[in-house]
């Protein structure tokens, strides 16, 4: 699971080693941290004759979307640029989103993916 | 935590002669100032070897670098007067030894900042702006308008006579006031970059690659 580093009730962040096994599988990408934030996917009010909100539907803790940044070192600029993968993380399902700019950092360039995870959604 | 590279950039070995700073080894009998972006646009001018990677450097070349790091701007030196004394310590090993010396002395000014500035990702199907193709202004130049931007100098000379390194930490801080989110290399990403070597090689050949290509792509 790496090293959670941050942990409350909006997410969770985990730091992981070069090459760790417990980090996400990402194409092109060694991940070293995967920051997650949690939200309801519902979210809904019903109003009363006169507009006032009389009750509200929220998805429950367990069935939130979750919104992830995975950030690392990149292996392949190629499998990296051209992501169209998904991979899976503590048991849920991550679509992967917007890829950032590969940027130098140090002697290595780092790259981060953006990615979504709903909680109805279990696979390809 | 300590960051070598920004003491490097502006805490020097020097000594004050006559309430002029110096740098505190003299090379050849020539006392050396701070090297700055004024020598070396003087040293590019005259396609110094000196400042050419893996470019042969021969003794007359030496002599000129010398004079070029003694002067300060506006002025340009590119002659030292000929002494026996001189000419008989560039010869032989005194040559090489003076090589050494003037590169430890470039190389006690010159530290940069590791840093990259952070761009926001794209969504999908969203396509980045490309920039104009203008042709850029000499690097030297731009590094100079930069820092007496930041500055806000309105004296040439006390930013074509600093040193090198700390112009391009200046340089950072003004893209940072600009607005733009520099991601600098910490002290700890550095040695844990170091460790990876030797932890594991034969990723870091892969991650080293990607560099490379990066950079030949001029990202």
């Amino acid at each position: 699971m790496g090293n959670l580093i941050k942990n409350n009730q909006f997410g969770q962040t985990y730091e992981f080693g070069l090459n760790d096994a417990d980090a996400p599988v990402i194409p092109g990408l060694k991940v070293r941290t995967l920051d997650l934030t949690y939200e309801p996917e519902v979210n809904e009010t019903a109003q009363d004759g006169e507009g006032a909100v009389e009750s509200v539907t929220t998805t429950k803790p367990d069935k939130r979307s979750i919104k992830a940044t995975a950030t690392g070192y990149i292996s392949n600029l190629s499998q990296y640029r051209t992501q169209t993968a998904s991979f899976t993380f503590d048991g849920r399902f991550f679509i992967i989103g917007p890829v950032k700019e590969p940027r130098q950092k140090g002697k290595y360039v780092e790259g981060s993916v953006e990615a979504v995870s709903y909680f109805g959604v279990t696979g390809a | 935590m300590r960051d070598e590279a920004l003491v490097e950039a502006f805490v020097h070995d020097e000594q004050i002669v006559r309430g002029e700073r110096f740098y505190r080894l003299a090379i050849a009998g020539v006392r050396l100032r701070p090297y700055s972006l004024w020598h070396q646009l003087l040293l590019e001018a005259m396609e110094s070897p000196l400042v050419t990677p893996g470019a042969t450097v021969a003794p007359a070349d030496m002599q000129r670098a010398l004079a070029v790091c003694q002067c300060r701007y506006p002025v340009s030196c590119f002659t030292l007067p000929v002494t026996i004394r001189r000419v008989w310590s560039m010869l032989g090993g005194g040559f090489s030894r003076h090589l050494e010396r003037f590169e430890a002395y470039r190389k006690d000014y010159i530290s940069f900042p590791d840093y990259s500035i952070w761009t926001p990702p794209l969504s999908s199907g969203e396509a980045r702006t490309p920039e104009p193709d203008l042709g850029p202004p000499p690097g030297i130049l731009a590094l100079f308008g930069d820092v007496a931007q930041f500055l806000r100098s309105s004296d040439p000379g006390s930013v074509w006579n600093m040193a090198l390194g700390e112009a391009y930490w200046y340089r950072a801080m003004g893209q940072r006031a600009q607005g733009k989110s520099l991601d600098f290399m910490t002290a700890e990403n550095r040695r844990e970059q170091a460790t990876f070597e030797t932890t594991h090689p034969e990723l870091h050949a892969e991650l080293l690659a990607v560099s490379e290509q990066l950079q030949q792509e001029g990202i």
